[in-house]
């Protein structure tokens, strides 16, 4: 059959695939340390009907040959790890990370997960938790009878006790890097877990290294555009259809084809 | 049997591959650096003379092929778009970067590039991109490409990505994975000076819809013609074989 229902088909299947990470992006707009996915297409193998280059008499050659290629796959969602922008929340629990780095948090499978949403609470043992409960790494607890916290820039974290004057040190919070950041597997959750492409976790002191450094009372919002993703979402849309009338004329031709034996 | 209806077959079989070409262009409409290719019909009139001038008849001087029908690749720049990713790199004007793959070195323009565990700058695929000192890795950092391609980390140099060109259009073929093979003795050369290399943007294809979908109208006409043709061949045949010598 024909090739060009198939190449259409390919190209109606990328676009789809592009409409789901864009809708998965849009979805994510309004959530605290999201980052966004881009698909990435390539083209699939070519069929060489003619190479370029052969001789077509004894001193002639083919300067351009047949190619006729099989439509496009799916090369890669990639993940893009730009700063999201910053909101004022107030909230002392609230962290935004500043530049490069992840929290660390432990599942409750005990693995570490990491994470760029800040949205970190207290729970009923004092700890310092994600919204889903899961406890930062290294655990931080605050004492009960703490007044206020105070994160610094570089992680520190001090508390004012009921009845004193001075804030004391109570630990650090340590965020980790990777080499290759759009190789982390998303897990859901704002998480993220590392994988063979991503390289091992690096763990270090905010502020130092290339990690950035902490904002308490403020929240790093997803860094979807939403201008982009609507222009995308067009795009893809148009793309979808143009492909959808490659896939009509080439069912035309074939029923031209067919209809040659009456 | 009327030959006219072979050369009939011949065009319609051309068209089809041309919709085929088309049908692979449209769909990497959204593939980056992506490079379309354009059909080229072309009349060899030689061949048709020398066979058939020995029958005397002047129709056959009619050439008896159908223009054969040839495919070349439009190296005309994409658009480039914003991307905002430090690794995201669009070459504006000729030139290719260039790939180490297992089967030798290959030419792209998908910019889209990232790092892999190793912090090796990699293609989407995985293969390494290559700079003036073979695979460039990097370090953590700050990562700053110029427009004549050099790759800073922390203001400090520390590889300058290869940028290279083919005099000919027909030195390179398309392999697939947005990759460029050469022909059997190419050689690349130094592009010229008037590449740019864009960091935070991505070349689109160059595919454009409204001439695509113009060229698949074209050609869906050009095979109902040849339908006819070859309809209109058949009848004659048929009446040659049912209508002659009857009488009325």
């Amino acid at each position: 059959m024909i090739r060009s229902l198939w190449s259409a088909a390919t190209g109606m299947q990328a676009q789809a695939l592009n409409i789901d990470v864009i809708s998965n992006n849009l979805a994510n707009v309004g959530t605290s340390g999201f980052k966004k996915s881009r698909a990435d297409f390539q083209d699939l193998l070519y069929q060489t009907l003619r190479s370029p280059g052969v001789s077509s008499s004894v001193d002639t050659e083919v300067p351009t040959g047949i190619q006729v290629g099989h439509g496009v796959r799916p090369a890669a969602t990639h993940k893009m790890f730009t700063q999201g922008e910053f909101s004022h929340t107030q909230n002392q629990m609230d962290m935004a990370i500043e530049g490069s780095g992840f929290f660390q948090v432990i599942q409750p499978n005990g693995e570490t997960a990491y994470t760029r949403a800040g949205t970190f609470k207290i729970d009923g043992s004092g700890r310092v938790v994600t919204s889903d409960g899961f406890p930062m790494e290294p655990e931080l607890t605050l004492p009960a009878d703490a007044l206020s916290i105070a994160i610094g820039t570089d992680g520190t974290v001090s508390v004012l006790l009921a009845g004193e004057n001075q804030p004391s040190e109570i630990g650090n919070i340590e965020l980790a890097n990777f080499i290759n950041p759009a190789g982390l597997r998303s897990i859901g959750r704002n998480l993220f877990l590392p994988s063979a492409a991503s390289g091992d976790a690096t763990v270090g002191i905010p502020g130092e290294d290339g990690f950035g450094t902490l904002a308490q009372g403020y929240l790093e919002l997803s860094n979807v555009s939403v201008v982009d993703e609507m222009v995308n979402m067009i795009v893809a849309q148009r793309a979808y259809e143009t492909n959808s009338k490659t896939v009509q004329a080439s069912d035309e031709m074939l029923q031209t084809a067919t209809n040659l034996r009456r | 049997m009327s030959g006219g209806m072979y050369l009939a077959a011949a065009g319609a079989l051309n068209q089809q591959l041309r919709l085929e070409m088309l049908a692979n262009n449209v769909a990497n409409i959204n593939t980056i650096g992506f490079k379309g290719e354009k059909s080229v019909f072309r009349v060899e009139a030689a061949p048709a003379q020398t066979t058939f001038e020995a029958s005397g008849d002047l129709t056959q001087l009619l050439s008896p092929y159908a223009a054969p029908f040839t495919t070349i690749i439009d190296f005309s720049q994409g658009a480039i778009r914003q991307t905002g990713n430090p690794l995201d790199l669009a070459l504006d004007g000729s030139g290719f970067f260039v790939v180490q793959t297992p089967d030798g070195l290959q030419y792209t323009r998908q910019g889209s590039f990232s790092l892999d565990e190793a912090g090796v700058l990699v293609t989407p695929d995985g293969h390494p991109v290559l700079g003036d000192g073979g695979v460039i890795t990097l370090e953590r950092g700050t990562i700053e490409i110029d427009s004549q391609g050099a790759v800073i980390v922390d203001r400090e140099e520390v590889d300058r990505l290869q940028v290279v060109d083919f005099p000919n259009a027909g030195d390179l073929t398309k392999v697939g994975s947005g990759r460029f093979a050469t022909v059997d003795g190419a050689v690349p050369e130094a592009p010229p000076e008037t590449w740019v290399v864009h960091q935070g943007y991505l070349e689109s294809a160059n595919v454009n819809p409204v001439q695509a979908m113009t060229e698949m109208i074209e050609t869906s006409r050009a095979f109902e013609a040849y339908q006819k043709v070859i309809q209109s061949a058949d009848e004659a045949t048929s009446s040659s074989i049912n209508d002659v010598g009857t009488t009325i």
